[in-house]
């Protein structure tokens, strides 16, 4: 797919929709026709998988609270709170506190055969 | 903008048939009759003022899947670049070439004109948000002393620390981000909100994987450079905070249930 323009400084604007976006924005968007037995959603077993579980459970807290550590105990003592904001950004999104919802989607993206991160896409 | 509302609704996908396919037509999308997809795999079918793009779907398996699926998506997007297209829900299929017209594109023929007439010059556009996630933690214990302070409780105390705490502590934090994110959901949809004809923001139901929200706007492409000038300012606003993506222009996946069925409650 073409798009109009590049992004500017900050925005990512992909050129293309990989995989990862693909699955993620449409595999369970679009029009379903409920109305006619005849018309039928093919039953691939990859498709119906539920990526909107929600997991609110101790283990999602407990994971919370191990970011927590990380993010304040792992800068030197003498940083300021700016500072730390730029490196928690160089840092990036790091996964530390991966769940089950992103493990969903990341088991859908496997399913349909290849691995590819979102990072990859730009 | 008016829509005709002809077809009952059930609730989504509860009263389709899913199981093993026995059709074998695939059914990508439907657009106005005359639009040719320039797709030597896909077959046009026509009815009246409406066609239906059509793919005879090879053996089902994985590797067809992931093909298949980047081919709706890139089919239905390449189309709705410069026209109206009306995409149906991945996978969709009718047992026979004439089931496509007498099953799909009759019964439905009036609402999918009508459908199609709302998207002509539109296409929409998603906005995908996601906070970084040291950034975020951060911002939260810097908004809330509270939590702050059962953090520096919890470092104190030398032994093992209580695991009630610990769960406490995650909550909160997890609490605070939900807080934020509905902050910032709202932002989002008053930022772009106002050069849309639809618009649909959603949260997701956990916060982990830190997403804010996943937003879809139907935008007249007369408008475009607008919503994309929008789109960038607000990156810019959060850059030491979340990274926000841009996709399109795409069909309509977000809007044409509503299309067709009319406005359902949620945001």
């Amino acid at each position: 797919m073409t798009v109009v323009a590049d992004g500017g400084r900050y925005l990512e604007r992909p050129r293309s929709n990989g995989l990862a976006d693909v699955v993620d924005v449409i595999l369970d968007k679009g029009l379903v026709i409920d109305a006619f037995v005849r018309v039928s959603l093919l039953g691939l077993e990859l498709l119906t998988i539920d990526a909107r579980i929600v997991i609110a459970s101790v283990d999602t807290y407990l994971r919370f609270a191990e970011a927590v550590d990380r993010v304040v105990l792992a800068p030197a003592p003498t940083t300021g709170v700016p500072e730390l904001l730029e490196k928690a950004t160089e840092g990036g999104a790091k996964k530390k506190t991966k769940g089950a919802v992103e493990g969903a989607k990341e088991s859908a993206k496997s399913a349909l055969g290849k691995d590819e991160e979102e990072e990859s896409v730009r | 903008v008016t829509r005709t509302a002809t077809p009952r609704r059930s609730h989504a996908a509860s009263s389709v048939q899913v199981g093993p396919a026995s059709g074998r037509w695939l059914v990508h999308g439907v657009v106005s009759a005359g639009t040719t997809p320039c797709d030597p795999e896909i077959e046009v079918i026509t009815h009246g003022d409406v066609a239906g793009l059509v793919r005879r779907p090879a053996p089902q398996s994985t590797r067809w899947a992931r093909r298949a699926l980047l081919a709706h998506a890139d089919l239905l997007d390449r189309i709705a670049a410069t026209g109206a297209v009306l995409p149906l829900r991945f996978g969709t299929v009718v047992p026979s070439r004439e089931g496509v017209e007498r099953d799909l594109l009759v019964p439905y023929h009036d609402a999918f004109a009508a459908a199609l007439v709302t998207l002509a010059g539109r296409a929409q556009f998603t906005v995908r948000a996601k906070y970084l996630s040291d950034a975020i933690l951060l911002e939260v214990l810097e908004r809330d002393p509270g939590t702050r302070r059962l953090h520096q409780r919890m470092r104190a105390q030398r032994n093992a620390p209580d695991h009630g705490d610990r769960v406490a502590l995650g909550e909160k934090v997890a609490q605070a981000i939900m807080a934020t994110r509905e902050a910032d959901a709202t932002v989002l949809a008053d930022s772009f909100g106002k050069y849309a004809t639809l618009a649909s923001v959603q949260v997701p139901s956990s916060v982990e994987g830190y997403r804010i929200a996943d937003a879809a706007f139907l935008v007249d492409l007369d408008r475009l450079a607008l919503f994309e000038e929008t789109a960038e300012r607000l990156a810019r606003r959060w850059r030491d905070r979340a990274r926000v993506r841009l996709l399109g222009p795409m069909a309509a996946y977000h809007f044409a249930d509503r299309l067709i069925y009319g406005p359902i409650e949620g945001r």
